[in-house]
Parts: structure tokens; C-alpha cells; sequence
């Protein structure tokens, strides 16, 4: 009789979920050094990267939703950083509101950084889209990473996991005894949300840490997965630096 | 007149003069003294709040007291033997949710194995038999945070079966579960052939599963004998703000049976 394998967790759909994890953070890495080297006057060639990124998105197109789960959250929080940028350069003005004054050099810059810092996190949110996270930690720690460091990713990956469910069970919760349409002090509400989201998640990530130790969690990360290096996925990362060598340098 | 063979081994579980208090100065546990013999179901009762959670976490050291001794099959416990006793103290925590935190049921079955450092070929071998064990074969590849609360429990007990602990430690292990589940669950801790503590609220669990009955109260033991004696004493248990089990209160549809002995 044919039995189910146990070692995949979850079906691939599409080649790079089928890489090698730790090939994966190489390229990452190689991705994100060569983005964040393209001078400032060179908004093409940031063109180039983001062009790039996104057809091999749409070869993983399968993974576009959880791909946008990840890299969306990172938008919002790179945007209010690069508004602030805006008001901060001096040089000609490009447009005035009242006192603050967006500068031709501020405009520049901000939009540099801007995207320059979604075209990494692009990169950080396909890998981790496409890799479960147990393996992304043991790719990490088989690429010599420190102890400490990958034990402090794996307990913010959990703690993002254990984040979300409490939400909801807060926000359930405040759901069930708001009667009717928001009230005055309808405000203060979330403030207090976040307040108690936070100690709730705390609480529970020490259980789940204790939940770890008592089943002998030492701060190695194991894994069910064994990956090998396979010639594949070496002509796949040979491509990639390829790829983008030429683009750096086009 | 026929004697017993005398037990030399030495016991399961003894927990000597044991003390505990929380950062915060609540003071949970007040000198316990506790032996469990290999092979024995005790149950653990008590009010909320008179600390039962706190001594099962001392059995394998997610607490440490820096007062009184805990041995665990003759080991005491200390930092260089932490991991030995945790390999033979296996926990069910209460809450389901706090033991499932991989990406699939069988990666978290897996989780103890592998931290056990045994080889890929027994690692697998285990997580089958083990979700085998607790009839979960089938859900080896599924999100346990999309489980149902008793199929999350059973897969909770699951992940600590595939340790091959010698002494299974569960808090409230009935705790969320509905009838199905809750024999389901009775019915899984009665076949397996280990010591086993077990902290619960629930004594007619008590009364079908455990010849001995612990009553912790305030901290202390206050009651150590068989369930007989004790889950059938109305008086007492109302003492220590319990009930008769409910097959003893004549509520239940089945007959009134002896506990197992």
C-alpha cells in the first residue's frame, strides 16, 4: 500500500517552494545587497530590480496571496518613514503646503528609500512565502548563523503566530458587547485593544515556549525536512545571480 | 499466607518538603510530600487556585523550587538533569493551543523526537505510531490551529505519546471536551500502560480512571488515599469545595460501577 508521506508539510506549487531553503537566503541576501547598492540618481535601474521581481512572482503566481499577506504590512510601515523624508531636505522646492515644504532633493531621496525598501522586503516576503518557517530557521542555522540569533527569529515567528489568534479573540470579544454604532469614546477603544494584545500574546508565548521545553527544546532548531542541495537548484541560483548581475550593471 | 514481591525499584515520582512562590508572592505550594509508584494513575484535585498546575510543572522542571527535592525514577532534578527528566516526564498542558505550534500536526509530533536526537528513521516511525495511537492518522498533513478543540487535545497528548514518556503528566485533560471526546480521551489514558498524573476538575475522570486520589488544597496535600474512600465522601469533598462524581450522585444514565482498581 502506498503511505502518505509525513516529511511534506505542505503540497509545492511552484519551483522556488520546491528550493532549497538555504539556497533561497543566499539569493535573498545576494538580492538584497545589489538593491541596496544602486545609487540614488538611478530610479531605472530600481525599475529593473522591481520588474524582475515581479515576473518571477508571476511564475510563483500561486503564491501571490500569501507573498501580498507579507509584504503588505511592510509597505505601511515603510510609507509614514519616507512622508517624513519628504519634509526633512533642503534644496528647490517642488510643492509647498502652508509651513512644510517638499524639496526636490527630499522627493528624490524619499522615493529611493521607498522603494528600495519594498523591493527588499519583496524579496524577504517571497522567500518566506514559499518556505515553511521551521525551515527557514534551520536554513539559517545551517548556514552557520549564531545560536541566540536564529532562536531570537524563531520565537518572533512564533510570537506573530500567536499574535494573530488573540487578536481575534479580543476583538471577538469586544465585538460581542458593543451594542449599536460607535460611541464617543469609541477611540480609546483599540489603544486599550493593543494594550491587552500585547500582554495576552506575551502570556501565551510563554506557554508556548514552556510547551517547548518541556518536550526539549535546547534553542537548536530541528526539523521533520531534510533538504539537499540538488544540481537544479544551483542552475536556478546561478541564473538568478546571473540575472541580476546584469541588471546591477546594465 | 502469600506476600507480595517486595519493589525494589526505586519510585516514579517523589516530590520531597517541596515549596513554591511566584515572583509576584503568591505562595503556591507549601511543603508537598508525594510518592508515586511505577505503573499508578493518581489523580490530582483540588480547588482552583490550590496549585496543581504548579506542582505538574515542577515534575519536569518548566518551574524549579529552590526548596525540596523532586526524583524522578531515582534522578534528582538539577540543571545536568533537565533533559533526562524531561525525556521521561512527558506534560499535556491544558490548553491545547499552548502545545501545537508547528505548521502541521506531524511536524509537532515530531518536535520531541527530533529534540530527542533520534535518528530520521525513528523520528517518522514514532509520529505515525503515536497519531496511530490517538486516531489521527489522517490529519498528519492539517493546520492544528484549524483542529476541533478534542481533536486538538488528542493531537496535544499525541505529541508528548511520541516522546515515550515514563510518567505522563496531564493537566486537565478533559478540560474542553465534548462527551465524544471526553471518553475518547479516558478510554486512550486507560490503555497506556505508564505512570500518569492527572490534575482535573473532572472526578467522575477521577473515579473511572485513578485507584488514588491527591487533594491539594492551599498549596498542601491534605488527602492521600484511594478513590473509593475518597470521591464517595460527600462530606469531605464538600470540605474542600468539590462534588461527588456524577455517577455518584446517581445523575448519570449508567449503573454505578466500581472505580478500576
Amino acid at each position: 500500500m502506498h503511505e502518505k508521506p509525513l516529511t511534506i508539510s505542505f503540497p509545492p506549487h511552484s519551483f522556488l517552494e520546491y528550493m532549497e531553503p538555504r539556497l533561497k537566503i543566499v539569493a535573498l541576501l545576494w538580492w538584497v545587497i545589489l538593491v541596496v547598492s544602486v545609487s540614488t540618481g538611478d530610479p531605472h535601474q530600481l525599475g529593473y530590480f522591481g520588474l524582475s521581481a515581479g515576473l518571477l512572482l508571476l511564475l510563483n503566481h500561486r503564491l501571490l496571496g500569501k507573498f501580498l499577506m507579507r509584504w503588505l504590512p511592510s509597505v505601511l510601515m515603510i510609507l509614514p518613514l519616507c512622508i517624513f523624508l519628504l519634509f526633512l531636505q533642503q534644496g528647490r522646492t517642488l510643492v509647498q503646503f502652508g509651513p512644510f515644504t517638499i524639496t526636490e532633493q527630499g522627493w528624490t531621496i524619499a522615493l529611493h528609500l521607498f522603494s528600495t525598501a519594498l523591493l527588499c522586503m519583496a524579496g524577504v516576503a517571497l522567500c518566506w512565502a514559499s518556505s515553511s518557517e521551521a525551515d527557514l530557521l534551520c536554513a539559517l542555522q545551517g548556514l552557520g548563523m549564531p545560536r541566540p540569533l536564529v532562536a531570537v527569529f524563531g520565537f518572533m515567528l512564533r510570537y506573530l503566530h500567536v499574535l494573530r489568534p488573540e487578536l481575534h479573540r479580543l476583538s471577538d470579544a469586544r465585538l460581542a458587547r458593543q451594542i449599536g454604532h460607535h460611541t464617543p469614546g469609541a477611540l480609546r477603544i483599540p489603544a486599550q485593544l493593543i494594550g491587552a494584545l500585547f500582554l495576552r500574546s506575551h502570556q501565551r508565548a510563554e506557554h508556548v515556549a514552556e510547551a517547548m521545553a518541556a518536550r526539549g527544546h535546547d534553542g537548536q532548531w530541528r526539523n521533520l525536512i531534510h533538504y539537499h542541495w540538488h544540481g537544479r537548484d544551483l542552475l536556478a541560483l546561478l541564473l538568478f545571480f546571473s540575472i541580476t548581475l546584469i541588471i546591477r550593471w546594465i | 499466607m502469600s506476600t507480595a514481591p517486595i519493589d525494589h525499584s526505586p519510585p516514579a515520582l517523589r516530590l520531597e518538603e517541596l515549596y513554591f512562590t511566584y515572583p509576584d508572592g503568591v505562595q503556591a505550594l507549601r511543603g508537598v510530600d508525594l510518592t508515586i509508584h511505577k505503573g499508578e494513575r493518581v489523580a490530582l484535585i483540588g480547588a482552583n487556585g490550590s496549585g496543581k498546575s504548579t506542582l505538574l510543572k515542577q515534575l519536569n522542571g518548566l518551574l524549579r523550587s529552590p526548596h525540596g527535592r523532586v526524583v524522578v525514577g531515582g534522578l534528582e532534578l538539577s540543571t545536568s538533569s533537565l533533559t533526562e527528566i524531561r525525556r521521561q516526564v512527558g506534560f499535556v498542558f491544558q490548553d491545547a493551543n499552548d502545545q501545537l505550534f508547528c505548521p502541521t500536526v506531524a511536524e509537532d509530533v515530531a518536535f520531541g523526537p527530533l529534540h530527542l536526537g533520534l535518528p530520521m528513521r525513528e523520528v517518522l516511525q514514532r509520529v505515525r505510531c503515536a497519531l496511530e495511537q490517538v486516531g489521527l492518522s489522517e490529519f498528519s498533513h492539517r493546520v492544528p490551529q484549524r483542529l476541533s478543540a478534542g481533536e486538538k487535545s488528542l493531537a496535544a497528548l499525541a505529541t508528548v505519546l511520541a516522546c515515550q514518556p515514563e510518567i505522563l503528566v496531564l493537566d486537565e485533560p478533559t478540560a474542553t471536551l465534548d462527551p465524544y471526546h471526553r471518553r475518547r480521551m479516558i478510554d486512550l489514558l486507560r490503555s497506556i500502560p505508564v505512570t500518569q498524573l492527572i490534575a482535573t476538575h473532572d472526578l467522575d475522570l477521577a473515579w473511572e480512571l485513578c485507584p488514588r486520589v491527591v487533594i491539594l488544597r492551599q498549596g498542601r496535600i491534605v488527602q492521600d488515599n484511594s478513590a473509593s474512600l475518597l470521591l464517595s465522601n460527600a462530606e469531605l469533598l464538600k470540605q474542600y469545595q468539590l462534588e461527588l462524581p456524577l455517577q455518584l450522585q446517581g445523575l448519570a444514565s449508567s449503573p454505578i460501577s466500581d472505580p478500576v482498581t
